[in-house]
């Protein structure tokens, strides 16, 4: 070992709120109608008592180096916690505003982060450096604001209600996507209350074709479990290629263009819509479902009008169905570049020059069926942007040529 | 003396300057007001309640099926599952500003705004609650103070609405309220206050008759307030100046831009043209223009568009120009119209024929020269032994039947054929209907729902409503 450190570290941040956060206005609205300006109480108001937001963070890390630093260790462990977080609540509005600025609760953030990075081979002509980040993070709504069961930090339209809510709920972790589920057979076990246990078989109603639980429950959580990359750099003589990895692993996000597709039968899986089935799962008895039913729309083979079909009627109207595994891993980027000898360019103007070949986004594995479970279309900074994903470009992937000359 | 002169000026303009010091108190918007000049509340009040007819209107008249989406499976057409929060948005959006109204002018000791303020919450909560029933209000508008209101019961509601209007008839009838208002920002009625009272007449004689299938109705209590209420088509409740345009138009003309919308429903024109009844109703040709064929012909609900190709001109809409669809067309809130089938409803319910008679052909004509059909036109079809059936033959039904086109485009018509069972004669469930009988109640919109859901009450769309029942 050449070096060893321990850091710990005990900071307190405030936070102030926009400015005029703490007053409810009148605004003028519209343009003037017989000369009169009409004026309407703001939908945004403020909180008169409205207290600075204090993130208090605690960490412990340690920093170590080994082999002539050819292998170094950065460890931390976290906690913090931020109280009296000032945010823009949503409200119903039948409370005569649509948002209130408010101290909205505590929140607990904790996890550790990880780097390890070395340089595996280094003789003569070639060497290998790499490095590997991990970090991981936990996080739980310790309480939100006076007599509220819950605070809605965003949500997103979805078909025959389907649009699914981001909520702050005490006990409960900052990303759950809230929304309706196929409903399940509980028998003689308790369900819990905002948990859906999929384990269990799916209702299938008289009718033959699932049954909605339109109570929204949890079901999933935009946060990643951990997150990592892996960078490498590899050099033979003037030659050098670097890429890197970097993958988000364990969270879901709300596909809100599956939801589309599947409503207006372009999705791929809805060409099944000239099938006969019998749904999996059992009747409102507990027996199991024996009844065959039409997917598609119209008369059925049967002879029974099944109207907007499976897709429409009862398909698109879940949200569980849109929400999906979002992990992901990718090659983010890949570089190959060579430096011409100092050499070769003694006789020119030159002082160094350089050409490289780099591609970005050159491979992603997902599960996620949409284009690419990174891009949001929602603006950034409430819970929607972060819990949904669609209906946007997906990032680009690039390839770059260029040359560096220096003189 | 020049050089003083700039010193002086430079002295005053500092002194200007650090006046303002005093006056600016950083938590204090410098672009907005925390005081609510009342002409500007008022102003937006009387503008907005009219709109909320028409937010709500663009909801239930495809459950009536005045209207029709030209799109197979139309979300409200085969009642479908919806999310109406711009309608409840805007409806409580009023409410709050009339909240305020209320509390600014009674500080004030303006009691005309006092009495507006009454009539028309009045008004936007039985509009509401004849869609969702419970709301909530007794807990509502006090922003912080209460993020989570509880929703009032359906019969609290009405019996709130019914003591508001009280309550505003008496703060209107005080001396002090005449000439009270700033007649510029009362866009429904101009500041005239007897014409807020016969409003609020008007009103309670809505909701008086409301309640028929109950065994509380009155009729002679409804007729009681019909006599204080509209007389002639000018009393009518209505807005007439827009920013840009009537939204209906708008929608016309959307629908001429090809963005569909509005089309007639085939139940509506069919129930005009002559099919159902036998009788053309010169009304028709004021609503829309007749097809490419010459004919009139409506949209099957659920069904969407029957043509071949969608320029083709073989169905009706709301077209720009016609009566409810041109730019300057007023937006209907509460008319002489509607009150004079409430009249004829009650005068039948409590035996009194003639006056029933009377007032049914008086609801058409009213309705009719409302619309601008000519005189003659009006005659002739009041004179059709199908309209002109005589005291004795006159039905219920008959009532509705006329009070149908009377009210085309108003939620109170969903409210009336809740209270008749949808027994219209022809009229039938939608094509792709996903319930399986006709629909009873609006959905309650996801900003509810998501914000305030373990206040809102469980429901199905099929759920009658107290009245209803």
């Amino acid at each position: 070992m050449n070096e060893g450190k321990l850091r710990l570290s005990l900071a307190q941040i405030g936070k102030d709120a926009n400015p005029y956060s703490t007053s409810v206005v009148y605004t003028p609205t519209g343009a003037p109608i017989n000369n009169v300006v009409r004026y309407t109480r703001d939908n945004a108001a403020g909180d008169p008592s409205l207290k600075p937001e204090l993130t208090t963070a605690f960490e412990v890390g340690t920093d170590l180096s080994f082999f002539n630093n050819r292998l170094g260790l950065n460890f931390t462990w976290y906690k913090s916690n931020s109280k009296d977080l000032i945010m823009d609540v949503s409200t119903a509005p039948g409370t005569g505003q649509t948002s209130i600025t408010l101290n909205a609760g505590e929140i607990q953030n904790k996890g550790v982060e990880l780097t390890v990075s070395g340089k595996p081979i280094q003789s003569g002509d070639f060497t290998w450096e790499s490095q590997i980040n991990f970090s991981a993070n936990r996080n739980k709504v310790v309480s939100v604001y006076k007599s509220l069961d819950y605070i809605t930090g965003g949500s997103s339209f979805g078909y025959a209600g389907s649009g699914p809510s981001f909520l702050y709920r005490p006990g409960y972790s900052v990303g759950d996507i809230y929304g309706t589920s196929w409903k399940r057979y509980y028998g003689s076990k308790t369900p819990e209350p905002f948990r859906i246990d999929k384990s269990l078989p799916i209702i299938i109603g008289a009718n033959g074709f699932p049954v909605r639980e339109t109570a929204q429950k949890i079901l999933g959580n935009s946060m990643p479990d951990w997150i990592g990359s892996w960078s490498n750099t590899l050099k033979y003589k003037n030659v050098s290629l670097s890429f890197m990895f970097d993958t988000q692993q364990g969270l879901e996000k709300w596909n809100q263009l599956d939801n589309f597709m599947a409503a207006f039968g372009i999705a791929k899986y809805t060409e099944d819509r000239d099938q006969m089935v019998v749904f999996p799962g059992v009747l409102e008895d507990g027996t199991p479902n024996t009844k065959s039913v039409f997917k598609g729309q119209g008369m059925g083979p049967d002879g029974v009008d099944y109207k907007d079909g499976y897709y429409r009627a009862y398909y698109r109207g879940v949200s569980e169905n849109f929400v999906q595994d979002a992990s992901w891993i990718r090659l983010r980027t890949i570089a190959l570049s060579y430096s011409i000898p100092a050499s070769l360019l003694k006789k020119t103007f030159m002082n160094n020059a350089t050409i490289s070949f780099t591609g970005n986004n050159l491979w992603l594995s997902t599960k996620y069926n949409g284009f690419d479970p990174e891009a949001s279309d929602a603006m950034t900074g409430d819970l929607t942007s972060s819990s949904q994903a669609g209906f946007t470009y997906p990032p680009l992937r690039n390839y770059l040529f260029s040359i560096n000359i220096t003189f | 003396m020049k050089r003083y002169l700039k010193l002086i000026y430079l002295m005053v303009i500092m002194a200007a300057v650090s006046g303002c010091e005093k006056y600016l108190d950083i938590n204090a918007n410098p672009n907005a007001s925390t005081d609510p000049p009342i002409q500007g509340l008022l102003a937006n009040v009387t503008n907005l309640t009219p709109y909320n007819v028409y937010y709500l209107g663009n909801l239930t008249s495809y459950y009536v099926q005045n209207l029709a989406s030209p799109s197979v499976s139309g979300t409200a057409d085969t009642y479908q599952q919806s999310d109406p929060s711009t309608a409840w948005g805007s409806i409580y959006n009023t409410l709050t500003d009339l909240y305020d109204m209320r509390k600014a002018a009674l500080e004030q000791n303006l009691v005309a705004y006092a009495g507006v303020a009454d009539i028309l919450t009045a008004f936007n909560l039985s509009l509401a609650s004849d869609a969702w029933g419970d709301l909530p209000y007794s807990e509502a508008f006090v922003g912080g103070a209460n993020m989570a209101p509880k929703y009032d019961s359906q019969q609290g509601i009405y019996d709130t609405c019914l003591a508001l209007i009280g309550r505003g008839i008496a703060l209107l009838s005080q001396p002090a309220a005449v000439d009270g208002m700033d007649g510029n920002a009362d866009y429904i009625h101009g500041g005239d206050v007897s014409a807020w009272v016969k409003t609020a007449y008007a009103l309670k004689a809505r909701l008086l008759n409301q309640v028929s299938k109950l065994p509380s109705y009155n009729a002679s209590e409804v007729l009681a307030a019909v006599n204080n209420a509209y007389s002639s088509n000018s009393d009518d409740a209505q807005l007439d100046a827009f920013e840009v345009r009537n939204p209906w138009a708008q929608l016309a003309r959307n629908n001429a831009n090809l963005v569909l919308d509005v089309w007639l429903s085939k139940y509506f024109v069919d129930a005009t043209n002559g099919t159902i009844y036998g009788v053309f109703d010169p009304r028709l040709p004021e609503i829309t223009f007749p097809t490419d064929g010459g004919t009139y012909v409506g949209t099957p609900n659920g069904a969407g568009f029957q043509g071949v190709r969608n320029t083709d001109h073989v169905q009706c809409y709301l077209d720009v120009g016609k009566w409810y669809s041109s730019e300057t067309s007023p937006l209907l809130m509460l008319t002489n119209a509607e009150i004079r089938f409430t009249e004829a409803e009650a005068a039948l319910r409590g035996g009194q024929t003639q006056r029933a008679y009377d007032a049914y052909l008086a609801g058409i004509r009213a309705h009719m020269e409302k619309l601008g059909v000519a005189a003659t036109a009006i005659d002739t079809y009041i004179n059709n032994p199908a309209v002109a059936v005589g005291k004795d033959n006159l039905t219920l039904k008959l009532i509705m039947k006329e009070k149908y086109v009377a009210t085309f485009l108003q939620p109170i018509t969903w409210t009336d054929m809740r209270r008749f069972d949808f027994n219209y004669q022809g009229f039938g469930m939608p094509v792709n209907a996903t319930l399986s009988t006709f629909i009873r109640r609006a959905d309650y919109p996801s900003t509810e729902t998501s914000r305030n859901g373990a206040n809102v009450p469980a429901y199905e769309r099929t759920d009658h409503l107290w009245w209803d029942k």
